[in-house]
């Protein structure tokens, strides 16, 4: 899994409470959108009315380090909580938000903190309702993403192998079980499943036995064949022409980056990826 | 400590996928509210993080999350060893309208699948709701500090 660094993270908050004035609407849009879109995360305290609806105050952390934007007017020193969180304190009033930003990025360096946005936001998510343990998608997957835990069952185990924009290992799913939040549609992107995906995926698994059962052996046919076609007619540039045509269409169908079509694996190396996925997991293939 | 509802809003920061015309006057009320939120620029990255905060930020009752799609906000939490509760309302900015989000945020009873709906007694589960791992009341901090 994708490492943290809770060590040096840096947490914010957006403090309105006793000891500091609220701010005004305009300038809370301003500071939490930029804050947001540049990566962080902030807890936003909210006005300190009183009416017992509100935390008025409180920022509860999980960071070792914490930074309070406020419009303090003398600003308070930096201190240690009794949980030992570094608490450090920026008067924010009348700054711009870009002005707030680069004070935040000063006492992020400061503190040592990872920047934000130091991560893949491209991986999958198991949804293990729909999940049949089939190990089609470990199979399927070139870039080792999947294994399988102390327990046999399927796992994401290195998601940032996954190739940012490819979802080829939940279209192999027949259960539509493999979830990318951030893929553009459903029900990959994590919409309800409804019986026509089903079909969909059952009709795959159809034509799949249709082709023998074995998509990968029909393929390896039929560019035998298609050899043995190209050889009598001696025409290599057409033959090119033909599979460079066939490889777009299936790009396009699939979704499929460039970089994993030209690495299709043959089923010998399918089936030692599986015995080596489970014999990591410490089970017999 | 207080024990009100989270609202934790996610900006999708990492991706086009949620609509600006959603998330900008959804992020815009939630800050003119006045209300107390959490915002984090991805649930994604906390979910690939694992982060520590997430069992508390779902462990209050009544908590909404606004993000995306209820089954992707469920698994990835799953995928970050947390359990989304059954109880905690899922707002989908990938499909809603910003007012539509906005009314519900702010009317919990117009969500179907609030505590109070589904018989859920808030107080009984916030007794029951894990401690935060720290607590920092910059106010206290605050009225040391000045004179």
């Amino acid at each position: 899994m994708i490492a943290s660094n809770p060590k040096n993270a840096l947490a914010l908050a957006l403090y309105e409470g006793p000891g500091a004035q609220p701010f005004a609407p305009d300038q809370r849009v301003s500071l939490l959108s930029t804050l947001l879109g540049k990566g962080y995360r902030v807890s936003v305290t909210g006005e300190n009315t009183g009416d017992g609806g509100l935390r008025g105050g409180e920022v509860t952390c999980d960071q070792p380090n914490l930074l309070v934007l406020g419009r303090f007017g003398a600003v308070p020193e930096p201190r240690q909580d009794a949980s030992g969180i570094a608490v450090r304190f920026a008067d924010v009033d009348g700054q711009t938000a870009e002005a707030v930003l680069e004070k935040v990025k000063a006492v992020e360096t400061e503190v040592g903190g990872t920047a934000p946005g130091t991560w893949k936001p491209w991986f999958p998510v198991i949804d293990y309702d729909r999940c049949t343990n089939c190990m089609q998608c470990l199979s399927f997957c070139l870039f080792d993403v999947y294994g399988v835990d102390k327990g046999g069952k399927l796992a994401v185990s290195n998601p940032s192998n996954c190739k940012t924009n490819c979802p080829a290992c939940s279209r192999v799913c027949p259960e539509v079980a493999i979830v990318f939040p951030k893929y553009k549609s459903g029900p990959i992107n994590g919409e309800p499943v409804n019986s026509d995906d089903i079909r969909r995926e059952h009709m795959k698994v159809d034509i799949s036995a249709l082709l023998g059962g074995d998509i990968y052996q029909a393929l390896r046919d039929r560019s035998i064949k298609a050899k043995s076609r190209f050889s009598k007619e001696r025409d290599s540039d057409r033959a090119l022409a033909e599979r460079l045509r066939c490889l777009e269409k299936l790009k396009e169908a699939l979704d499929i980056p460039d970089e994993l079509l030209q690495s299709l694996p043959d089923q010998d190396a399918i089936s030692a990826k599986k015995m080596i996925a489970m014999r990591r997991a410490g089970l017999t293939a | 400590m207080s024990e009100s509802p989270t609202i934790l809003y996610c900006h999708c920061a990492h991706s086009q996928v949620v609509p600006d015309a959603t998330k900008r006057p959804v992020l815009e009320a939630l800050a003119r509210s006045g209300k107390a939120f959490e915002a984090v620029a991805d649930l994604c990255e906390l979910s690939a993080r694992k982060d520590p905060s997430l069992p508390r930020l779902l462990g209050r009752p009544g908590t909404q999350i606004i993000a995306c799609h209820r089954r992707a906000v469920s698994w990835l939490m799953h995928a970050a060893g947390t359990e989304l509760p059954k109880d905690t309302v899922v707002h989908n900015m990938r499909e809603s309208k910003p007012d539509d989000i906005v009314s519900k945020v702010f009317n919990p009873a117009l969500n179907v699948d609030t505590p109070a709906a589904v018989g859920i007694d808030p107080a009984a589960e916030a007794a029951a709701a894990p401690a935060a791992p720290a607590l920092v009341a910059p106010d206290t901090l605050l009225t040391k500090a000045m004179p």
